[in-house]
């Protein structure tokens, strides 16, 4: 309540306090809002009314989960800690200019629990155009369930997701797909089971898949994605093989602009150009338009067709101590 | 328009490039003069100068009142505008700028309790002097810095749901006007 030695803050005109408002960070307009329902409603008009009010967040159930929200230039990211005497340390980072990150770390005697508040009270203050979300399986797993239903009352669909974490992962990975929609990009790093089944094989953003021992050649077939990358997959060359000359049937990823893919066998690389293909020489540059109408620069390559004229470009390179697969998929200009 | 002062004109320092003085009177009949180049830091009491018609000839003869402000607020006013009159145009802020420091002498001014500031703020509003908004909004938004929520409820007043709830509930419960 207030008292003598408080600065009235709701006695000033309300044009008054929304100036205010604008000196601060999202780390104290999330503070402010934890205070009382009518403050809260304050921030969130204010905030809805704002120009240029574009906000990203990221959300992440790491060992010290967190909440990132990104306005125009900085990343103000709270972290829950189980470590009291982090409480209230701050960090700041810079890396080559660009990205800024402030940092601040809040004590938490149940650092899930504490991450859903801080979430639910970041989505309902900004409105947020993006959505990333970094799931570490085994940091939390009795509650990934829970977790999994929280954001599906926070958000009808997330952007950007990264699922990470060890063994024993594949129904938290299913009932994640099952519940949740990803738009833009998914980045499956958990070592999964060599019986994992895809859930969304519809979905067509970026998929990417680190470890690859689950896909299977049917599975490969039926991905809708416009972007796929898998390493460390058990896919044959005769599969691969297999899989190109499907696609140049128009019978499988129709959508499919890039495809990266690890080669089993690097030594029998005539198995997978078993097929019509053109070899370009390396000094000969070439435009290609991708299917987003997107132009881009190609240079060499192995040139295989589709049926409807379309021109997937191979090339092979070394990452690690895996070969790729690597193509393009353009119409020639 | 003339008015005798009832207290010492608060003099400004010379101003060689520009000679046009205003005259200002606060609530409380305190009399400030003010240069041009400073006045124009207030949108309002330009406007009223130009809706006056004063000029070079006739300003000093008009001193203009001001009856929402105190001489305590006009005097900070005052300085501050003769301190940043030639300050060129600030870019708009946006959003939380980091590197934004309020400058030592600003600070010092308006390092004054809090019931100094809301009634300067106020004035300052009224006055429409935007860059003293900004710094007077900066010094308020510093408070929350590093501060917990319940901290923050202390600093800034805010009742806590139960207490907004109670305050609704007692309002509700009063009679109303009688008829």
């Amino acid at each position: 309540m207030e008292n003598s030695n408080s600065f009235p803050l709701f006695r000033l005109p309300r044009i008054v306090i929304e100036e205010v408002m604008r000196t601060m960070t999202p780390f104290e307009m999330i503070n402010f809002s934890m205070t009382s329902s009518r403050f809260k409603f304050f921030v969130k008009s204010y905030l809805s009314y704002k120009r240029n009010s574009k906000y990203t967040i990221s959300f992440a159930t790491t060992e010290e989960p967190f909440v990132s929200i990104k306005g125009s230039e900085i990343n103000f990211e709270f972290r829950i800690t189980s470590d009291e005497k982090k409480n209230g340390n701050k960090e700041y980072l810079e890396y080559m200019g660009r990205d800024k990150t402030e940092r601040i770390w809040v004590y938490s005697e149940d650092v899930v629990d504490d991450w859903m508040k801080l979430v639910r009270t970041a989505k309902e203050i900004f409105t947020f155009n993006y959505h990333t979300f970094y799931f570490k399986l085994d940091k939390f797993p009795e509650s990934n369930r829970s977790i999994v239903d929280f954001l599906k009352t926070q958000t009808e669909s997330i952007d950007w997701c990264e699922f990470h974490g060890k063994t024993g992962s594949d129904t938290n990975v299913e009932y994640f797909f099952n519940n949740i929609t990803v738009i833009d990009y998914v980045a499956i790093c958990s070592e999964l089971s060599d019986y994992f089944l895809f859930p969304r094989v519809d979905y067509a953003g970026h998929l990417a898949i680190v470890y690859g021992n689950w896909v299977t050649f049917n599975q490969l077939l039926q991905f809708k994605s416009h972007e796929i990358t898998i390493y460390n997959s058990q896919i044959t060359n005769h599969e691969l093989n297999m899989l190109l000359l499907h696609w140049m049937a128009n019978e499988c990823h129709q959508n499919l602009m890039y495809l990266t893919i690890n080669i089993k066998d690097p030594q029998s690389l005539e198995t997978i150009l078993n097929l019509p293909h053109e070899i370009v020489n390396s000094d000969v540059e070439r435009t290609g338009r991708l299917s987003n109408n997107k132009t881009i620069s190609l240079q060499g390559g192995i040139d295989i067709k589709r049926n409807d004229g379309m021109t997937g470009t191979i090339k092979f390179e070394w990452r690690l101590d895996e070969l790729l697969l690597k193509m393009l998929i353009t119409r020639i200009q | 328009m003339s008015v005798e002062p009832e207290v010492p004109i608060v003099q400004v320092e010379e101003v060689r490039e520009n000679p046009v003085l205003y005259k200002i009177i606060s609530s409380d009949n305190h009399v400030f003069t003010i240069s041009e180049h400073a006045v124009k830091l207030s949108k309002t009491l330009w406007d009223l100068i130009t809706n006056l018609g004063l000029t070079a000839e006739n300003a000093l003869d008009n001193p203009i009142p001001v009856e929402n402000v105190n001489g305590k607020n006009m005097e900070t006013i005052v300085q501050f505008c003769e301190r940043h009159k030639y300050d060129e145009e600030e870019p708009e802020y946006t959003n939380y700028i980091r590197e934004f420091v309020l400058p030592e002498w600003d600070r010092q001014l308006l390092s004054i309790d809090n019931e100094e500031l809301f009634q300067l703020i106020l004035a300052t509003n009224y006055l429409d002097i935007q860059k003293l908004m900004d710094y007077c909004c900066r010094v308020i938004g510093d408070m929350a810095k590093d501060k917990t929520p319940e901290e923050l409820r202390i600093i800034y007043g805010i009742p806590t749901d139960a207490e907004d709830d109670a305050l609704e509930r007692s309002a509700s419960d009063s009679p109303g006007p009688s008829g």
